[in-house]
């Protein structure tokens, strides 16, 4: 008897301990409810490089316009701590009472899975990103503030480019301040020892270059067709068809043009210029995209594709590498890849509206576009600062800010992921031999009929 | 009074039984139910607004070229890693089974690469398997003069790369299996056979591999739940490509449910697949089992 009264005394302690350190953590690990949102946030919410001690701000002078708001800010974040310390340590300084809840998670497929469980539930952030991945979930869910009327998207700040990338309607949903650029990455020393003088300005003339190249027993090209994002087709698509007609993407979903129409001439040009005439070959399919680089930096080929991303890999492996990076010309003119980077937006639910806008207006103030260039390291395009661009890249960025840019995700209307899938899937197959330019085309005819109907 | 203290008694084991249950429940039961629910809907995982659709989800499985593909290639994956594993771990855990200098080690080397995760041995086999001159496998061709082959830039070479690489992974770990089964079997039966007059191949099908069938079971049964659920490594060493010629059907139920967004599809899909397999199972385990029986 005197056992089993001590067992049970033993098993209430137990689960008491159990059930209060359950109680005790909850406040860390939970993401911050809108109504726990005006608590300051736990330590363990912080990120280290932010200067988090209410102490500290407090002795220092904090400038007068941030005095009055404080409280706690919620934010998912598509980039890591040490990323973001630079833009929450200006922010801190601007607002010394406004206490950052950081979350992350890392992009994209992770990200996007947990903002939507977490906006799905209830429990969205103040501040969250939009991707072109996540867009019209987003959009059309409506758990996104709309911000036509904020001041940094009506008085010129943000390019209007933005505003179409990540709005529906006419009205602009996310604040994005800079881009990514990709396109050919050519290794100048190469191109000088085999006589190549110019940057090839249309398709033909690269097609020459690669020949030139391959004579002279140098690797012209690689590419392994696993990112639909930076390939040849996609700026192909945007000198050769998009160039021509603004409104064919909206034509297509309205069923009065069809993406095999549209795709078959790119993806042909590619196939039948690059592949067909031994350029590159199907065995790249199988390569990483790491391998590739390393390959280009220790000059191994002459050209790969690639993006602003690559930059710092290109430069550690080989600092003194004489590249460059030119658009993919088409028939007249020369498209880049690129993108607007992933935006800003404010939880249509959040009890800290006020907060978050304070927040948004200050990624969009020079301040902030200083701390995100310097956090993030994407290409401004807000007015307000004009950061120093590597002379690798400095030419695309500028194309790309006038536009000579396509990446298909940006342009499609709704569907982006299926159709993005089942675009370099087909791009793989045409690839690798299995299927025609007109059957990789027509697969997202197919795919865009089938997801529509659902 | 006797029936009441065996009900309080039946209770009380009862409780013990309550945590594992309610783990079970939250964890497998709800959201087993919820799959299947959300299979006849057109529930995309973000609007909480969603209707009933019959069969339509159903029917799409069977009628997507992915889905097929996924389904052909889980099912070739696990038959083939289910026979290639089973034919060498016997003869590795009668080797591991004999008594050298070297014992441990020999062991050692042969399960470690089971210990390593799936994910991370794919990425390196992806780097030893790489098309380029670089890679390791061609780098060593080059040194014997041959040109790089494309391993895994074909559809049946990817396939057969990743079969190959579960081999390597697996095979240690299913021989420890049998390694243990092999240790319980007594010497008296080898001693009494020797003494009349068995070979040592009369001894190895007529002792070893009969008294083996309890382990050819659980491997067997490991194998094929473990091949039929396979993601990590296909996409680790592949991502699925060339094209979706490597999807294996996990990878279509998450790529369809949380990428695109298609969680009738994704789910309607599961569903089918926990049926397969629950047959699957079934049928192995009581065939094996029998088989057992009939043995001893």
């Amino acid at each position: 008897m005197k056992r089993k009264v001590i067992s049970l005394i033993l098993a209430a302690v137990m689960l008491g301990s159990a059930l209060t350190g359950c109680g005790g953590n909850g406040g860390n690990e939970a993401p911050a409810a809108p109504a726990e949102s005006s608590q300051p946030a736990e330590d363990a919410a912080e990120p280290e490089a932010a200067p988090a001690e209410t102490e500290q701000a407090e002795e220092t002078a904090a400038p007068a316009e941030g005095e009055d708001l404080s409280g706690t800010l919620s934010i998912l974040s598509w980039y890591d701590e040490t990323k973001a310390a630079p833009v929450l340590e200006a922010f801190k300084a601007k607002y010394p009472n406004v206490t950052v809840d950081f979350q992350y998670s890392p992009p994209v497929a992770d990200y996007v899975e947990k903002l939507s469980t977490l906006l799905y539930s209830g429990a969205g952030p103040d501040i969250f990103y939009m991707a072109l991945e996540n867009r019209e979930d987003l959009i059309k869910g409506n758990y996104v503030e709309d911000l036509s009327n904020e001041p940094y998207m009506t008085d010129g700040t943000i390019p209007d480019s933005v505003k179409t990338t990540y709005g529906a309607d006419g009205k602009a949903y996310s604040l994005a301040v800079d881009c990514w650029v990709g396109g050919i990455f050519y290794n100048k020393d190469i191109f000088d020892q085999v006589g190549i003088t110019e940057e090839p300005k249309t398709w033909d003339e690269l097609l020459e270059v690669c020949q030139k190249l391959k004579d002279a027993g140098i690797q012209p090209i690689m590419d392994n067709c696993q990112d639909a994002a930076v390939n040849f087709t996609a700026p192909l698509y945007g000198s050769e068809v998009k160039a021509g007609n603004a409104n064919i993407v909206q034509d297509i979903y309205d069923g009065k043009a069809t993406f095999k129409d549209t795709w078959t001439t790119p993806i042909t040009m590619w196939k039948e210029g690059l592949i067909d005439n031994g350029y590159l070959t199907a065995d790249m399919v199988g390569a990483t995209s790491d391998e590739i680089v390393t390959a280009f930096a220790t000059g191994q080929v002459a050209m790969i594709l690639s993006g602003s991303w690559n930059l710092n890999t290109i430069d550690t492996i080989n600092p003194d590498m004489n590249y460059k990076c030119m658009g993919i010309p088409g028939t007249k003119e020369s498209y880049y890849c690129g993108a607007i980077n992933v935006g800003l937006c404010i939880n249509s639910a959040s009890q800290n509206k006020e907060l978050a806008k304070a927040f948004l207006e200050f990624a969009a103030s020079p301040e902030g576009l200083e701390a995100q260039y310097k956090g993030y390291g994407g290409f401004t395009i807000a007015d307000g600062y004009t950061p120093d661009f590597p002379e690798e890249i400095k030419d695309a960025v500028a194309n790309v800010k006038e536009g000579k840019y396509y990446i298909p995700m940006a342009d499609w209307l709704s569907y982006t992921e299926s159709l993005r899938l089942t675009y370099i899937q087909g791009l793989q197959d045409c690839m690798v031999g299995t299927i025609t330019p007109e059957e990789a085309a027509a697969r997202m005819d197919d795919k865009l009929a089938e997801v529509s109907a659902e | 009074m006797k029936k009441k203290r065996k009900l309080v008694k039946q209770i009380q084991y009862e409780i013990f039984f309550l945590p594992a249950l309610i783990a079970f429940t939250t964890f497998t039961i709800i959201p087993l139910i919820k799959t299947i629910m959300y299979s006849v809907t057109d529930f995309n995982g973000i609007s909480h607004e969603y209707r009933f659709v019959g069969l339509k989800n159903f029917i799409g499985v069977f009628q997507d070229e992915v889905m097929r593909q996924a389904l052909f290639n889980t099912l070739f994956y696990t038959f083939c890693t289910m026979l290639l594993i089973n034919c060498l771990s016997i003869p590795l855990a009668i080797f591991l089974d004999k008594k050298t200098k070297l014992k441990s080690a020999e062991r050692a080397v042969f399960f470690f690469p089971s210990i390593v995760s799936a994910l991370l041995l794919g990425y390196i086999w992806g780097y030893i398997l790489s098309p380029l001159p670089t890679g390791a496998a061609n780098s060593l061709l080059g040194v014997f003069g041959l040109s790089p082959i494309g391993w895994t830039s074909t559809s049946w070479g990817a396939r057969l790369c990743i079969i190959a690489v579960a081999v390597w992974t697996s095979t240690g770990w299913h021989a420890t299996v049998y390694l243990a089964y092999l240790q319980a079997i007594s010497t008296e039966y080898y001693e009494a056979a020797s003494i009349d007059g068995a070979s040592k191949w009369k001894q190895f099908t007529q002792i070893t591999i009969p008294l083996l069938a309890p382990g050819f079971t659980v491997n067997t049964l490991l194998l094929l739940t473990n091949g039929l659920k396979v993601y990590d490594l296909p996409y680790a060493l592949t991502k699925g490509g060339p094209g979706f010629s490597n999807y294996t059907v996990t990878q279509v139920i998450i790529q369809r449910g949380i990428s695109e967004k298609q969680y009738g599809a994704s789910t309607a899909l599961a569903t089918i697949f926990i049926i397969l397999v629950m047959i699957i199972s079934c049928v192995q385990f009581m065939t094996m089992r029998k088989r057992e029986e009939d043995i001893s």
